[in-house]
């Protein structure tokens, strides 16, 4: 600690009288300082000596969770949780915003067949009988006759190995939004049967009531407008035929469309075969004004279950149609 | 063993758990330091209780010590802001009274008695302890940002530099306020440069 003679430029200089001061308490005696507090200060130091060469000698009884816990308590390891914790919460953050954003997407793509259904609510309550019967007969003869694994072997082929009746569950979130939806007509045959019937019969309908019955049209009355040619036993066929086709995976589908509408099917078996070709007819029509539209989603969505109920009335009326083959190629 | 160490040596040798560094330490500064703050605050009770409290925050801290910073530094500043503390905690700066006891000895006179009248006291002894009290005196009625650089660069021989890390202040103002100290020192010790060539 030696100041630079050069250094002396704030000391006012080196005139006569300063050096002559300065002398004067350069001669002035340090005093010692007092013993009274040495050995206070000497017991302290060997204590904190102790504390200080105890984490780098780590001691030998001390358990390893103490040694961790010291590690996990440092400045560096601090910063690097802090760092993870906030990068872990942005990446959840934003997972949670795509989840949403796929959600919206389900609804959407779920509302828009509905109100296709809206607008071809009229004329497929009027449909002529004789159409309806045809679609739905040929289609329950060529079900009755063949194994639903012969009518479309492709679809069966792409089945997941689960059975048929399985349904692969969809995630909670897409599921749960289309559960508490308001059932446009009260009804007291089918309700909600979810215990009761098998999922083959349930998968079939829901979708067909996902465009049309919930636009608002009665399944009661179309029922009741169309002739029922077909008699109950033949219905109970397709429909055991039909399940292995309904399970072949469609990738243009979203996963919820095939879980809302579960619990109507029950009530579209309950109500026979002319409740069927009258709901064939009418996803029919639908699909072509959705065609007309370029709605594609929804035409792809009609068409699976077109295709789902009536194989026959799917080739002759959905593949041929330049337009909705169009959306579906 | 220690007497070349350098003082970061020592320190950082403490933090390793080496109580004879430290006592090296304190071997080399409890003196100076003691002198500092005697100076500083000009009562020997509160040096001493000062001192005590310096080195003990120098054992306290000594965990967060860095080689890289200069030990005397650290050091001076613990001490230095004890005494800014202490002399804060007087609200009223203790001015040099005429009639107050300049000591807690009771032997020790006042100012007035001191200061010589016209008479020069007769031997040198005298004439040096005169000098040394009244000088004693002039650095008390210092500033504290006056006297606190005053006693680093006079009586520690620190270079400006690292008086102005102590300080906390840019180096120019330490020069400037050690220029003032002088000036204020020279008027106040006027009447006795006499006195001052006499002495050794």
């Amino acid at each position: 600690m030696s100041a630079n003679d050069d250094d002396r430029d704030g000391d006012g200089g080196e005139d006569a009288q300063l050096k002559q001061l300065r002398a004067v308490w350069v001669t002035m005696r340090d005093e010692d300082p007092p013993e009274g507090g040495l050995a206070a200060l000497m017991a302290a130091a060997r204590d904190k000596a102790g504390e200080m060469a105890a984490p780098e000698q780590a001691a030998p009884g001390e358990s390893w969770w103490h040694r961790a816990l010291a590690v996990l308590r440092r400045p560096p390891v601090l910063a690097l949780a802090t760092v993870t914790v906030l990068l872990g919460g942005a990446l959840m953050i934003s997972q949670r915003g795509e989840r949403v954003t796929a959600e919206s997407t389900a609804t959407e793509t779920q509302e828009r067949p509905r109100e296709a259904a809206t607008d071809h609510a009229g004329p497929a309550a009027n449909a002529p009988p004789s159409e309806v019967a045809a679609g739905s007969g040929s289609s329950v003869t060529n079900s009755a006759a063949q194994p639903g694994s012969a009518v479309v072997p492709a679809a069966a082929a792409a089945a997941p190995a689960a059975t048929p009746f399985e349904k692969p569950a969809p995630p909670a979130n897409l599921a749960a939004p289309s559960r508490p939806r308001p059932r446009p007509t009260p009804r007291t045959e089918g309700g909600r049967e979810d215990s009761g019937r098998t999922k083959q019969s349930a998968d079939k309908p829901s979708e067909s009531e996902a465009i049309g019955g919930a636009a608002g049209i009665s399944n009661d009355g179309e029922n009741s407008a169309a002739p029922a040619p077909v008699s109950r036993p033949e219905i109970d066929a397709t429909s055991t035929t039909r399940a292995p086709v309904r399970k072949a995976p469609a990738p243009a589908m979203p996963a919820p469309a095939t879980e809302t509408v579960e619990p109507r099917l029950s009530k579209d078996e309950a109500d026979g075969p002319s409740a069927r070709a009258a709901r064939l007819t009418q996803l029919v029509k639908q699909c072509e004004s959705a065609a007309a539209r370029n709605d594609c989603a929804a035409v792809k969505l009609l068409a699976k279950q077109i295709l789902s109920t009536d194989v026959a009335a799917y080739k002759q009326r959905i593949v041929t149609n330049s337009s909705i083959a169009r959306c579906l190629n | 063993m220690f007497k070349e160490t350098a003082d970061e040596d020592l320190m950082v040798m403490y933090q390793k758990g080496e109580v004879r560094a430290f006592e090296v330490l304190l071997s080399r500064h409890r003196k100076p330091v003691y002198n500092f703050i005697l100076r500083f605050v000009g009562d020997k009770e509160t040096a001493e209780d000062l001192l005590q409290e310096a080195f003990m925050r120098v054992i306290k801290g000594a965990e967060a010590y860095k080689r890289q910073a200069k030990f005397t530094t650290w050091l001076y500043t613990i001490a230095r802001n004890l005494c800014v503390d202490q002399t804060r905690r007087r609200k009223h700066r203790k001015h040099a009274s005429l009639d107050a006891p300049m000591d807690s000895s009771e032997e020790s006179g006042t100012l007035m008695d001191v200061i010589p009248g016209n008479e020069m006291a007769s031997d040198r002894k005298s004439v040096n302890k005169q000098l040394h009290e009244t000088m004693q005196r002039a650095i008390e009625a210092l500033s504290d940002e006056q006297r606190e650089v005053f006693l680093m660069r006079e009586f520690l021989d620190m270079p400006f530099k690292q008086i102005a890390d102590v300080v906390g202040v840019p180096e120019n103002t330490v020069k400037s306020r050690m220029r003032y100290a002088l000036e204020k020192l020279r008027l106040e010790l006027d009447e006795y440069k006499e006195m001052a060539k006499v002495a050794p």
